[in-house]
């Protein structure tokens, strides 16, 4: 058994993740920015605060931690002309530094447990969309990032790339996305779902299994997996 | 490099109707935090974007970005930093490609081998080379 730390534990897809670590015999370390009526995670808190990630690193340290999944993220859709600093500041701080400085506290425990690091970017980190941008350049930074970080680190980088999943995230993109270009949020809907081959949208448990597959894989050393029904192949 | 300023981050901006717009976004990361590149980095560039969107219906709109960093260690950050300015460039594309003329996105971007110091400057596009609403990343040129 092994034990794999969480974060955004609270969340659609972080808790899908947790119960399919847990039920195939993990154990699992979860963090959030806060407790939910559902789940209390072991660590609470903002990653960009240094006590919260020293916090994050000494347990992982204590429980011979082989593995992470940084499963926290949040949406902001908006038009480039509508993009300001608070939602630039709210998007990279939480989507991609708040990722790149989670590794960086926890490379040497994963190098010394030979773990891997997962992190859920998204279709968005492959492919930029429209009334979008600057969530996509959240992803697409992890995504920069990750390429060039794997041939510097010897901990192996993954990242899950979902499409269209059924998650209160997507659907709050969605809804955003319909209001920058100011069309409805059932039009946006019907965009994505005919867009995608495979003719329906992601579901968390499928995307769980996916970072469970992600994290208990041993090579290569960088793996960019887009789970996204077909839409988005690399 | 001689010409990156004592700013660690620099937004020049030309805006000349009927002509090239060019934004040339200077970036000494000798002094710039992570923060800084990916928030107040990205930010200007929106905030040029944004400018550009309301002024320029002719020439190309250049992003001619200038990255500065002698230390190795920064290469991840700047591929992030790369690929997330090319996200925002190809939003704005599909945002407003219809409301603009041929060949009126482009961007410079530095080659990978940044650590070398190694910087060059791409400002023409032939008008109508390219389809309308163009994207092109010269980094596969210019590497």
């Amino acid at each position: 058994m092994s034990t794999i730390l969480v974060t955004g534990a609270t969340g659609g897809m972080g808790s899908m993740i947790v119960s399919e670590l847990t039920e195939n015999g993990h154990a699992v370390i979860t963090h959030d920015v806060r407790s939910t009526d559902a789940l209390v995670p072991d660590v609470t808190g903002d990653l960009m605060d240094p006590a919260v990630l020293a916090e994050l690193a000494q347990r992982s340290e204590d429980a011979g931690v082989s593995g992470v999944i940084a499963a926290h993220g949040i949406a902001g859709a908006a038009a480039i002309a509508q993009t300001d600093l608070a939602l630039t500041t709210r998007l990279m701080s939480i989507n991609t530094l708040s990722v790149i400085t989670l590794f960086d506290a926890l490379e040497a425990r994963l190098h010394t447990s030979a773990g891997a690091f997962v992190a859920i970017s998204s279709q968005a980190g492959l492919v930029a969309e429209a009334g979008n941008g600057m969530y996509c350049a959240s992803k697409f930074a992890l995504v920069g990032w990750a390429k060039e970080k794997s041939r510097r680190s010897p901990v192996p980088l993954r990242l899950l790339c979902p499409g269209a999943t059924h998650t209160p995230l997507l659907m709050q993109s969605l809804q955003g996305q319909a209001d920058a270009r100011g069309v409805s949020y059932e039009h946006v809907l019907q965009e994505f779902e005919s867009a995608t081959p495979a003719g329906r949208f992601g579901e968390p448990a499928e995307l769980a299994r996916a970072a469970r597959w992600l994290v208990e894989l041993s090579e290569p050393s960088l793996v960019i997996a887009p789970v996204t029904g077909g839409q988005v192949l690399a | 490099m001689s010409d990156i300023p004592h700013e660690p981050c620099v937004v020049k901006t030309v805006l000349q109707e009927g002509q090239s717009t060019t934004c040339t976004l200077t970036l000494d990361l000798e002094h710039l935090s992570m923060r800084s590149l990916l928030i107040d980095g990205m930010q200007k560039l929106v905030d040029f974007l944004t400018e550009a969107q309301g002024t320029d219906r002719e020439g190309a709109v250049v992003v001619d970005l200038r990255v500065s960093a002698a230390r190795p260690a920064s290469q991840p950050l700047i591929e992030g930093f790369l690929d997330a300015c090319r996200a925002v460039l190809h939003s704005w594309v599909l945002e407003n490609g219809a409301a603009v003329r041929p060949a009126n996105a482009m961007v410079s971007l530095p080659p990978q081998s940044i650590a070398r110091q190694q910087t060059r400057e791409y400002f023409t596009s032939p008008r109508g080379q390219f389809s309308r609403g163009s994207f092109i990343d010269l980094r596969s040129v210019i590497r």
